[in-house]
C-alpha cells in the first residue's frame, strides 16, 4: 500500500510534467523556453524514480514511503484525513451557498460539535469568538468586501 | 556615517508607537506559534499574511519577523516542558532541557533559554546591522546573469541542505518552478497551462499557495494524528525561574558560540535553524570537559542550541534584505508578503527605502528585550496554550485559512486552488517532499525567468554569459559544491574513520 502511494504519485508527476511539455512546445520560443527547461528534467526525474520502485523492488520500500501517522493505525488515519478533505471542501461549498459571515459560524459549530466532540456552550461561546473576531478584523477594520452566497441571491436577500 | 544615520533613524521608525505594537503583536503571536506544536514559523506567517493587507508594509513587515524570530523563543517552553519540539528548530532543546525539568531544574532550563536566546538573537541582529552594507555593496554590481546564477544558487543549496532527499526536494523546486510559469506570459502574450481558467491568467496567488501547503496541509496531517481526550503530559515547574552562578558560567560560552554558528548557518541558504542548533549541541558535546552528562540534563545542550537558533533568524534575513534572496520557507513567505506590498528586496531597497530596512532590523533589537520580558513572567500562560483541544485550533486555522485566501479577491475559485494545495502539502509530507524549496522557487520562478531573459536578450542569446564574469563563475561553483556536498561528506567520514582505525 506504501509503495502503491509512491508509484501513484511518482506516475502522476510524470504524466503531468510530460503533459506540460507537449503543451509548450506549441508555444513561441521565448514562451516555451523557461517551462521546457523546467519540464524535461523534472519528466526525466520522475520516470526514474517510477522505473527505479517498478523495477526493484527493495529500493521500492525505500524510495517514497507513505507514511501515515505513527499514532493511528492505517486505516484509521486515511480515514481521518480523508475528513479532514471533505470537511474543508464543505466549508468551501459553504462559503459559495452562504457566504462568508454564515459559512464561518456553521463551520466552527459543526467542527466543535462533530469532530472536536466539544459541548454546546464551548461549542457555542467559541463560535461567538472567531465570529466576532472575523467581523471585527476583516469587516470593521479591512472593510474587506465578502459577497453573498448563492442561496441569498435565489432567496433574493 | 550615512549608516550611523540610517540605523539611527531606524530606531526612530520602529520606536513609533504604532510599530513597537505590531513589533509586540509579532513577538507574541510568534511565542504562541512557536510553543504550539506543529505550526511553525512559515505557516504562521502565512496565516498572518491576509490580515496585515490593510497595514502600512514597514509595520506588516515588522509584525512578520516579529513572528519569524518569537517562534523561536515559544518553541524551547514545549521542548522543555513536554518533550515534544514546539517548532523543528528546537529539537535539541528537548534532549537535555527535558531531562532538566525531570530533575526539577525546568525553570533553570527555561530561563537560560530566554537569556541565551536574547543574548544570541541580538548579537544576530548586530551581525545583521554589520553585514547589510558591505553585502548590499557587492550586490549592486549584480547584472541579470549574475541575479539568475544567485537565484540558481539558492536553489540548489535549498534543494539538496533541506530535507532527507536533496533527489525528492529537487523534485520539490522543480516542480514550483513550473507552477510559477503558470499565467499570460508577459513578453508574448502567450497563456501558459492556464487551461481555459480565468483566475489562472494571472498566474497562481503566492497567498493561496502557502497558505494552502503550510497552513491547511497541517489541518490536515493534524486530524489524522489527532486522538480525542489525550493531553500532553506537562512537567509542573518547580522552584524558581532563574539559573544558578554555577550554571551561567556553564551556559555562557556556549551561548556565545552558539551565536556566531547560528548567524553563519543562518545566513547560508537551506541550512536553517535544525541545523544549526544540531551543529551547537554536536559542538557543546565534543568541547565539555564532561560529555557524559550530555542527554542527562547538561544545561549547556539547552544554552547552545537555543541560542543558535535564535541568532539563526537574523542570519536568514541578510540575503533576504540584501539579495532580494530567501534561504527558506519563511523567508520565502516572507519574501512573497514583500513582493504583495509592491517592495522588491535588494540592494536598491537599502537605497529607495532605508527607513523600512532600517525600521526593521532595529524593531528586531526592540522585539529580543521584548520577547526576553514576555518569555520569563508569561510562561505559564504560555503552558496553558498546549491545554487547548486540538479540534478549537484546527477549526481556527481552517477558519483563518479560507479567510485569508477567500479576502485576497473575493472569488470562491482561489478557495478551491487553496485546498488542491493544501492536499498537495499534505502528499508532500507524507512522502518525505520538503514543502520549503518549493514555496522558495515558486516565489523566486517569475524573477528567475526575468533575469535568465534579459542576460539572453543582453548576450545575444549567448549562454556564455551565465560564466562569463567572476561573480558568475564563483556562483556556479558554490552550486556544483552544494549539490556535491551531501554525497562527499559521508565519504569524507567514513575515509577519516577509516584511517583512524588504520593509525590505531
Amino acid at each position: 500500500m506504501h509503495s502503491k502511494a509512491s508509484l501513484i504519485l511518482g506516475a502522476g508527476i510524470v504524466l503531468v510534467s510530460g503533459a506540460a511539455i507537449v503543451i509548450a512546445l506549441d508555444w513561441p520560443l521565448k514562451a516555451r523556453l523557461f517551462p521546457l527547461a523546467i519540464g524535461i528534467p523534472v519528466f526525466c526525474m520522475a520516470m526514474a524514480e517510477v522505473l527505479w520502485g517498478l523495477l526493484d523492488p527493495a529500493a521500492r520500500s525505500e524510495a517514497m514511503e507513505f507514511r501515515l501517522s505513527d499514532e493511528a493505525q492505517g486505516g484509521v488515519a486515511v480515514r481521518r484525513t480523508l475528513l479532514a478533505v471533505a470537511w474543508m471542501a464543505g466549508f468551501s461549498a459553504a462559503i459559495v451557498l452562504l457566504g462568508f459571515p454564515s459559512a464561518i459560524a456553521l463551520l466552527v459549530l459543526c467542527y466543535l460539535r462533530l469532530q472536536g466532540r466539544e459541548g454546546w456552550i464551548v461549542s457555542g461561546i467559541f463560535t461567538l469568538v472567531v465570529w466576532a473576531l472575523f467581523y471585527t478584523v476583516f469587516d470593521r477594520l479591512l472593510h474587506l468586501p465578502f459577497p453573498a452566497g448563492l442561496v441569498q441571491g435565489w432567496l433574493g436577500l | 556615517m550615512d549608516t550611523l544615520t540610517h540605523i539611527l533613524n531606524g530606531f526612530s521608525v520602529c520606536l513609533q508607537p504604532i510599530n513597537l505594537w505590531y513589533t509586540f503583536v509579532g513577538v507574541f503571536l510568534g511565542t504562541i506559534i512557536g510553543v504550539l506544536p506543529g505550526i511553525g514559523p512559515s505557516a504562521g506567517i502565512a496565516l498572518l499574511i491576509p490580515v496585515t493587507y490593510g497595514m502600512n508594509p514597514t509595520s506588516a513587515l515588522i509584525m512578520m519577523a516579529g513572528i519569524y524570530y518569537g517562534t523561536k523563543y515559544g518553541g524551547s517552553t514545549t521542548a522543555i516542558l513536554i518533550n515534544t519540539p514546539g517548532e523543528s528548530a528546537s529539537v535539541m532543546t528537548a534532549i537535555d532541557g527535558y531531562q532538566m525539568a525531570k530533575k526539577g531544574r525546568g525553570g533553570a532550563a527555561l530561563a537560560i533559554s530566554a537569556v541565551g536566546s536574547f543574548i544570541a538573537g541580538t548579537l544576530g541582529v548586530v551581525g545583521l546591522t554589520l553585514f547589510a552594507i558591505p553585502l548590499t555593496s557587492m550586490a549592486l554590481k549584480f547584472g541579470p546573469a549574475e541575479y539568475f546564477m544567485l537565484m540558481f544558487f539558492a536553489m540548489t543549496a535549498v534543494s539538496t541542505l533541506a530535507g532527507k532527499s536533496p533527489a525528492k526536494a529537487v523534485i520539490a523546486t522543480l516542480i514550483g518552478l513550473m507552477i510559477s510559469t503558470i499565467g499570460i506570459d508577459l513578453q508574448s502574450g502567450q497563456p501558459r497551462y492556464t487551461m481555459g481558467v480565468p483566475e489562472l491568467q494571472d498566474g497562481v496567488g503566492f497567498v493561496i499557495a502557502v497558505v494552502g501547503l503550510f497552513a491547511i496541509a497541517e489541518v490536515f496531517s493534524q486530524m489524522e494524528d489527532m486522538t480525542k481526550g489525550v493531553r500532553p503530559e506537562i512537567i509542573k515547574l518547580q522552584g524558581r525561574l532563574w539559573f544558578t552562578r554555577e550554571e551561567w558560567n556553564l551556559s555562557v560560552r556556549p551561548i556565545l558560540r552558539g551565536g556566531v554558528i547560528g548567524f553563519i548557518i543562518g545566513v547560508l541558504p537551506g541550512a536553517g535553524g535544525t541545523i544549526a542548533s544540531i551543529m551547537s549541541y554536536v559542538w557543546e558535546k565534543r568541547l565539555s570537559k564532561h560529555p557524559e552528562r550530555f542527554g542527562h540534563g547538561a544545561i549547556e545542550g539547552v544554552a547552545g542550541p537555543e541560542a543558535a537558533n535564535n541568532s539563526d533568524t537574523a542570519g536568514a534575513l541578510v540575503p533576504l534584505l540584501t539579495l532580494g534572496i530567501p534561504g527558506g520557507g519563511a523567508t520565502a513567505v516572507m519574501l512573497g508578503a514583500f513582493i504583495m506590498y509592491g517592495i522588491q528586496p535588494g540592494p536598491l531597497l537599502f537605497q529607495n527605502r532605508p527607513d523600512l530596512v532600517w525600521g526593521l532590523v532595529d524593531s528586531m533589537y526592540v522585539g529580543n528585550i521584548m520577547l526576553l520580558i514576555l518569555n520569563l513572567p508569561l510562561i505559564g500562560l504560555f503552558v496553558r496554550l498546549l491545554y487547548i483541544p486540538g479540534g478549537m485550533l484546527m477549526a481556527l486555522i481552517m477558519a483563518i485559512s479560507t479567510i485569508g485566501i477567500y479576502a485576497i479577491n473575493g472569488n470562491p475559485v482561489e478557495l478551491y486552488f487553496g485546498l488542491l494545495f493544501g492536499v498537495m502539502g499534505y502528499v508532500f509530507r507524507k512522502v518525505d517532499i520538503p514543502v520549503a524549496p518549493l514555496v522558495l522557487s515558486l516565489v523566486l520562478g517569475g524573477i528567475m525567468e526575468q533575469s535568465f531573459r534579459q542576460a539572453m536578450t543582453i548576450s545575444g542569446a549567448n549562454p556564455g554569459i551565465f560564466v562569463g564574469s567572476t561573480i558568475c563563475i564563483v556562483l556556479l561553483a558554490l552550486s556544483v559544491l552544494s549539490v556535491l556536498l551531501p554525497f562527499m561528506l559521508p565519504r569524507l567520514k567514513s575515509w577519516r574513520e577509516g584511517s583512524a582505525n588504520a593509525e590505531a
